[in-house]
């Protein structure tokens, strides 16, 4: 099979911003009802850089994700996404924050009664750009994503890996600085969940982007430290030995 | 690539494959096994 057109890689990614990272915790905890959750959290995101996220269930995974686009404010602490700190922004600057921040959710969260195009287009359509600009964009990441033969099929005719794949184009229909992945491969099976670790890949080599993936498949995260996408095969390689760090 | 490893609301790991895999911390090596 041919491989198809890539997008052009987006020149605006990856700016240096104060904090010299795309995401940093600094020191951040939240409780529920008694219950701590996060306890003086502390990373870095460096830019273009992917940080697999693991944790039992419980552990506060998926609630870091939402600290770290403002969907909630922590107890303590202080949290930078490109730059700014999401924990002192007004309501306002956090949606224009989160403009520039693509997230892939654990269910693919489609909208079940539009078609394809419509979902992958959605925040296109918000912003009021031309329809032939959308059209234009939505078949370049569905064909991305190796999917532009579903632009008019509605989510319940495709599979569960094609949902994923319809959801990853829509949150890079936007050329997002920074992506975040909750379960990207949950309750997929080994062979889909292959797939969509590839694709994942191939956005991270392709866009540069920054990313922050949660994961419950250490083998995902390990798979991706080792691969590498390949432009001219359009297919995820292993990376030559001693160019990586020995893992299973 | 890097790895984070949250337990118990705290960072137990941050860094990449091979300082995972060459961990000497029980929990972790019980986890990545």
């Amino acid at each position: 099979m041919p491989a198809p057109t890539l997008p052009s890689e987006n020149p605006a990614a990856s700016p240096v911003s104060p904090s010299g990272y795309a995401i940093e915790f600094d020191n951040v905890s939240i409780a529920f009802d008694e219950k701590v959750v996060l306890d003086g959290i502390s990373f870095q995101l460096p830019h273009g850089e992917t940080k697999a996220l693991f944790g039992v269930a419980g552990s506060g995974k998926s609630t870091l994700l939402k600290l770290a686009i403002g969907l909630m404010r922590p107890d303590r602490g202080r949290i930078f996404v490109l730059g700014d700190e999401v924990t002192s922004m007004s309501e306002q600057d956090l949606f224009e924050l989160r403009r520039r921040v693509g997230i892939v959710f654990q269910e693919s969260a489609l909208f079940d009664s539009l078609k394809v195009y419509e979902n992958v287009a959605f925040r296109l359509m918000e912003e009021g750009i031309s329809g032939e600009e959308i059209e234009r964009r939505v078949r370049e990441v569905l064909r991305f994503v190796e999917l532009e033969r579903t632009y008019d099929m509605f989510p319940s005719e495709l599979s569960g890996g094609m949902r994923r794949r319809v959801a990853i184009a829509r949150a890079i229909i936007t050329e997002p600085e920074v992506l975040l992945y909750d379960s990207p491969t949950g309750g997929l099976d080994p062979v889909t969940s292959n797939t969509i670790v590839e694709l994942i890949v191939k956005q991270r080599d392709v866009y540069k982007t920054s990313a922050l993936m949660v994961t419950h498949r250490l083998q995902d995260a390990f798979t991706m430290a080792t691969h590498q996408f390949d432009k001219a095969t359009n297919r995820m390689v292993p990376i030559p030995k001693g160019q990586r760090g020995e893992v299973p | 690539m890097s790895f984070l490893i949250l337990r118990d609301g705290k960072v137990i790991f941050d860094g990449d494959a091979q300082k995972l895999v060459t961990s000497r911390d029980d929990y972790i090596r019980e986890y990545i096994s």
